[in-house]
């Protein structure tokens, strides 16, 4: 099983092949305000992708909950219990 | 005849002074406060701007002030012309030079950091907008340019094939005919106690529907956040279920990105589901009416040149689904008063069924651009012996058995992204001017049908990042191209043109 470090370390990569961008470091706090690319335009191919690394489903409900990478790795750990 | 766009806010702030105007930040502006407001703007818009007809320019920050500051601009007789403070510093100074605003009203919010945004903001009257005291700054250097457009209500830009954008000024005449095709007309009865969500900034003049109806006929607008860094789609959502919109417009883009999520929507309080912008589809529309067991779907059209919109279509799932053509809903009849043609290359009018460039002249059509440029949009067409000046949209369309028009597609390099309409030789002109070698840009679809600009570069002088950060001086966001590809040589074709067809099969 994956630790939570290790799914900050996945997002992380998945967000740097996604936004085509080597220096993103991503830690709990981080928002769209710090990654210029993540807006409502890719956001939604965001979470297609990190659905589909980690064979997980979002509802719009919890889409709409995240207001940063904490709550996202929140939701991901919980699934994958 | 005067055309009090704002006037009918005035009598329902007089009317109702305590019912609920505006939802801005989880903070809701009553008519009455809203009114104290707009009419400390206006005081001081007319203290410092004597002549009416004068083009003023506003920061759309989205907040209660840029509401107060647009009907306070429109009340004094004034023409609005709206900037988004995130915009490239240099499209605004050219928009600035072309229609040479006698003031610019910003919120005291951006007081701290606009003049060192944009410096050349000391050339022009600034009004700094606050609760109670307004504060006027003169101008660093003498005022002699100011244009007026007596009976304008707005001006708005939209992006230009010669490389830079196009001012269109939208008269009073031409929104108050446009307005009114809603209040008690064509269908539709909005009441006080209707909840209007608007979700475009001002730039984009669907943002003036969503705005002046809801505040002329006393329903309450609910404003979207439009901060930075925020998720705008999944935003709508949450605010149509959390404030039980009643009516929303929005552009079709929205159902292609929550396709998958549509399924697990309910939104029961929406009466009307307004699109625009952008083309809709069939089969996602069937998927989205399912989310409004009490709503319609209206698919609507307009250019910026014919006034916000001028066609439309009521969506039905049985009829809908045998007048879509390659899966694209029906754009439906013109409003009342606009007229419109669809002609051929040489500028004759087609018969019903075939295609051809859609043309609107009468009721919203506008004059002419700022400074009578780009002519050729126009076309003088004799019409029952009388030449009509008409707009050619550069849309190909064309009527079918049921009267509704059909759109099929551009005849020219423009395409749309998230709504917002682009010429695609501005961009490629911008990214001329940076690498100094071959380019061109290239519309693509992605897997669920959205547009993305792809730009092809020949050699590599400078990099993706450093490139994108250069354009990002010259275009707003959404005209950056989402990849940029290097290439040793851009292809082409047998007339030596730039080969597009070759470019956009190439798989970026």
């Amino acid at each position: 099983m994956r630790t939570s470090e290790q799914i900050l370390e996945e997002l992380q990569g998945i967000f740097i092949k996604e936004f085509s961008d080597s220096s993103i470091v991503l830690n709990d706090q981080s928002t769209a305000k710090d990654i210029a690319m993540w807006d409502s335009l890719t956001h939604m191919g965001l979470m297609d992708t990190i659905e589909r690394h980690f064979e997980i489903s979002f509802s719009l409900d919890e889409m709409i909950s995240f207001k940063n990478v904490g709550d996202l790795r929140t939701a991901i750990t919980a699934k994958l219990k | 005849m005067d055309f009090p766009i704002a006037g009918y806010f005035k009598q329902m702030a007089e009317k109702m002074p305590n019912h609920p105007a505006l939802f801005y930040n989880g903070r809701y502006f009553s008519y009455g406060e809203l009114m104290v407001l707009v009419s400390s703007i206006q005081q001081s818009i007319e203290a410092n701007v004597p002549e009416k007809g004068s083009v003023i320019a506003i920061a759309d920050e989205l907040n209660e002030f840029t509401y107060a500051g647009i009907l306070a601009i429109s009340l004094s007789g004034n023409v609005i012309l709206p900037f988004k403070p995130d915009m490239a510093p240099e499209r605004i100074q050219y928009i600035f030079d072309k229609t040479q605003p006698s003031c610019v009203l910003y919120s005291i919010y951006q007081a701290p950091v606009i003049n060192d945004q944009f410096p050349f903001l000391s050339n022009f009257g600034q009004l700094v907008m606050d609760y109670t005291i307004q504060t006027f700054k003169p101008s660093n250097v003498p005022m002699t340019f100011n244009l007026t457009y007596a009976d304008m209500a707005y001006i708005l830009f939209t992006s230009g094939s010669t490389g830079k954008p196009k001012g269109v000024p939208v008269s009073r005449k031409n929104v108050h005919d446009f307005l009114d095709y809603y209040f008690d007309k064509n269908g539709y009865h909005f009441t006080p106690e209707d909840r209007f969500l608007q979700v475009f900034d001002f730039t984009f003049d669907v943002s003036y529907f969503s705005m002046f109806v809801p505040l002329s006929i006393g329903s309450t607008l609910y404003a979207l956040d439009n901060k930075p860094g925020r998720m705008k789609f999944l935003e709508i959502i949450q605010m149509l279920q959390d404030h039980k919109i009643t009516v929303v417009s929005m552009v079709p883009t929205i159902l292609l990105f929550l396709k998958k999520y549509l399924s697990k929507i309910s939104l029961p309080d929406l009466k009307y589901s307004f699109f625009i912008g952008d083309i809709l589809y069939q089969d996602a529309t069937a998927v989205w009416k399912n989310c409004l067991p009490n709503g319609e779907v209206h698919n609507f059209y307009g250019p910026t040149e014919v006034t916000i919109k001028c066609t439309r279509y009521i969506w039905d799932e049985n009829q809908s689904e045998l007048e879509a053509v390659n899966n694209i809903v029906p754009i439906g009849t013109v409003f009342p008063g606009v007229d419109y043609l669809i002609i051929n290359e040489e500028g004759t009018a087609l018969e019903v069924g075939e295609t051809g460039e859609l043309c609107f002249y009468g009721k919203q059509v506008i004059d002419g651009y700022v400074g009578m440029e780009h002519e050729q949009m126009f076309i003088n067409i004799e019409i029952d012996g009388v030449s009509r000046r008409c707009y050619r949209t550069g849309d190909l369309c064309s009527i079918n058995s049921y009267g509704n028009l059909l759109f099929h597609g551009r005849k020219d390099f423009q395409c749309k992204i998230n709504g917002y309409r682009i010429e695609i030789p501005e961009i490629e002109k911008v990214l001329y001017d940076i690498v100094k070698s071959p380019v061109a840009i290239v519309a693509k679809k992605n897997e669920v049908g959205l547009n993305y600009l792809v730009g092809f570069i020949e050699g590599q002088s400078i990099s993706e990042e450093q490139l994108k950060s250069e354009m990002l001086r010259f275009l707003p966001e959404y005209m950056i191209p989402s990849k940029l590809v290097y290439l040793d040589k851009i292809p082409l074709n047998g007339n030596q043109k730039l080969d597009r067809k070759e470019l956009s099969l190439l798989n970026y």
